[in-house]
């Protein structure tokens, strides 16, 4: 249980910078810009 | 027995090592930063009156400062154990971004150079090394898998650093005032935060300590594993230490060679816009990332030396392949050229501990790694002057932009083969330079 609350705590920043390039990374495929 | 001693961190029996791992991710993230300090470039200049060539100058230095300081402090860091030296690279790395605001306060450029610089990048070279050599020990038989994972969060870092700073500079702003003095207060207290938790929960395992059932397999490797240890002082003298320095050195400056200009040679060569470029930017981010996890943890099943021979050789042939993507206007083999080449760029970082732990074992891997780093900071001054200074060369000589990329990327497979050689040559360390009695921890 202690692992994975630990796992959550740092892996969640992550998967955020992983999102957030994701949606930087859309216009290359030919999909508009996530308006803000 | 100081909270903070080597001593105080040692694993009670059943602890499980897998709570490791987050510890080294939790610094390598924060530190992973420097990677976005570019976002910084215009608010500070604005701020400051500068060109943003000036405010650069502090990321050149803090890299530089990663590399020094990893070199200098590694034997110290042996010493002094996983938690000293976390804490130690989060008083710097922190305290940099805050010298950094102050310097936007006191609109001082030479406070944001020695703040972020020099003293931000002594966090990052302490950071930076802080883990490996515990990882290493608490995963013998899949350290590539383990110190993968703590690298690939500092890939991750540039990630969580560049939006982050934005969100913050786009809350905070209020004209004049860029916002970027309360952001880089704010990041240094969450990166603070992350850091003293990662100090916190990082173990070292116990000296007779060992995975269960776990057997070194010193036959199968051919002798490429070792089983014994080399001191760093004996360890940078060996041939072995400056071929895997040479391998390091010729793998980063060539992942340079794309990761430097992307969004600009995205632009050039397919005629794309702005968005694009930086969408083009975002999708390697991600690949430097997952790189750096995926070919180390594949390192672990086929060999180290076997790892870095498809980086050399898939790289230069990716490489090579590029002019063509760009003569037949073809974007989607440029992108899979080009990701697949920044996910061996990561994955060299990544996987050159676990080599140096084959090399010269366990006892002061985390040291030998530190003055290996320079390698980086080599290669991060020589790879962009050379990049650009062709680049360059040839648009002042007519080539149009969409071309002018061309001979770059065939220097890029020179630097490859180079690389591709003296990987080749590494063969196991005389036994004449293994520590008599090897020390376990």
């Amino acid at each position: 249980m202690k692992a994975v609350l630990i796992w959550i705590i740092v892996s969640t920043p992550l998967l955020w910078g992983v999102t957030q390039s994701v949606k930087k990374s859309l216009p290359l495929f030919g999909v508009e810009a996530v308006a803000k | 027995m100081s909270f903070l001693s080597r001593e105080a961190t040692v694993a009670k029996p059943g602890f499980s090592r897998w709570l490791v791992p987050p510890a080294a991710v939790a610094v390598h993230m924060c530190i992973g930063q420097v990677y976005a300090f570019s976002v910084f470039n215009k608010p500070l200049g604005a701020e400051l009156g500068q060109d943003v060539f000036w405010v650069n100058i502090a990321y050149q230095i803090a890299l530089a400062m990663l590399g020094i300081s990893a070199a200098i402090f590694g034997k110290w860091v042996e010493r002094s154990g996983p938690r000293k030296t976390m804490l130690a690279s989060c008083c710097c790395f922190c305290g940099g971004l805050l010298l950094t605001a102050l310097g936007v306060k006191l609109k001082s450029l030479w406070l944001i150079w020695g703040g972020y610089g020099l003293v931000g990048g002594i966090g990052l070279g302490l950071g930076y090394i802080s883990p490996v050599s515990t990882l290493v020990k608490w995963f013998p038989d899949r350290p590539g898998m383990a110190t993968g994972m703590a690298i690939m969060g500092f890939g991750g870092g540039a990630l969580i650093g560049s939006p982050l700073a934005q969100e913050l500079m786009n809350h905070y702003a209020k004209a004049p005032d860029t916002g970027a003095m309360s952001a880089l207060i704010t990041m240094a207290g969450l990166y603070a935060c992350f850091m003293l938790f990662g100090a916190f929960i990082v173990r070292v395992p116990a000296p007779d300590w060992k995975p269960e059932g776990y057997e070194p397999k010193v036959a199968a490797s051919h002798g490429m594993i070792t089983t014994a240890s080399v001191s760093v002082d004996t360890a940078w003298k060996t041939p072995q230490f400056w071929l895997l320095w040479t391998v390091l050195c010729m793998n980063v400056s060539a992942g340079i060679g794309v990761l430097g200009r992307a969004a600009d040679m995205c632009q050039d060569m397919f005629g794309v816009g702005v968005a694009i470029g930086a969408g083009f930017t975002g999708l390697l981010s991600i690949f430097n990332m997952g790189g750096r996890f995926v070919w180390s943890s594949t390192s672990d099943l086929i060999g180290r030396k076997a790892v870095y021979c498809i980086y050399f050789i898939l790289g230069a042939i990716l490489y090579a392949i590029l002019p063509y993507t760009q003569e037949t206007q073809n974007r989607t083999l440029f992108v899979i050229c080009t990701a697949l080449i920044i996910s061996m760029y990561g994955g060299g970082f990544a996987t050159i501990p676990a080599y140096l732990k084959d090399m010269f074992g366990t006892y002061q891997v985390g040291a030998i790694h530190g003055r290996l780093i320079t390698a980086w900071s080599m290669a991060a001054v020589i790879g962009p002057l050379l990049i650009n200074g062709l680049y360059s060369s040839r648009v002042a000589a007519g080539v149009p932009k969409a071309q002018a990329y061309n001979n770059t990327f065939y220097l890029m497979c020179g630097l490859l083969g180079i690389g591709l050689i003296a990987n080749l040559l590494v063969r196991p360390v005389d036994p004449k330079h293994h520590v008599k009695e090897a020390p376990s921890a």
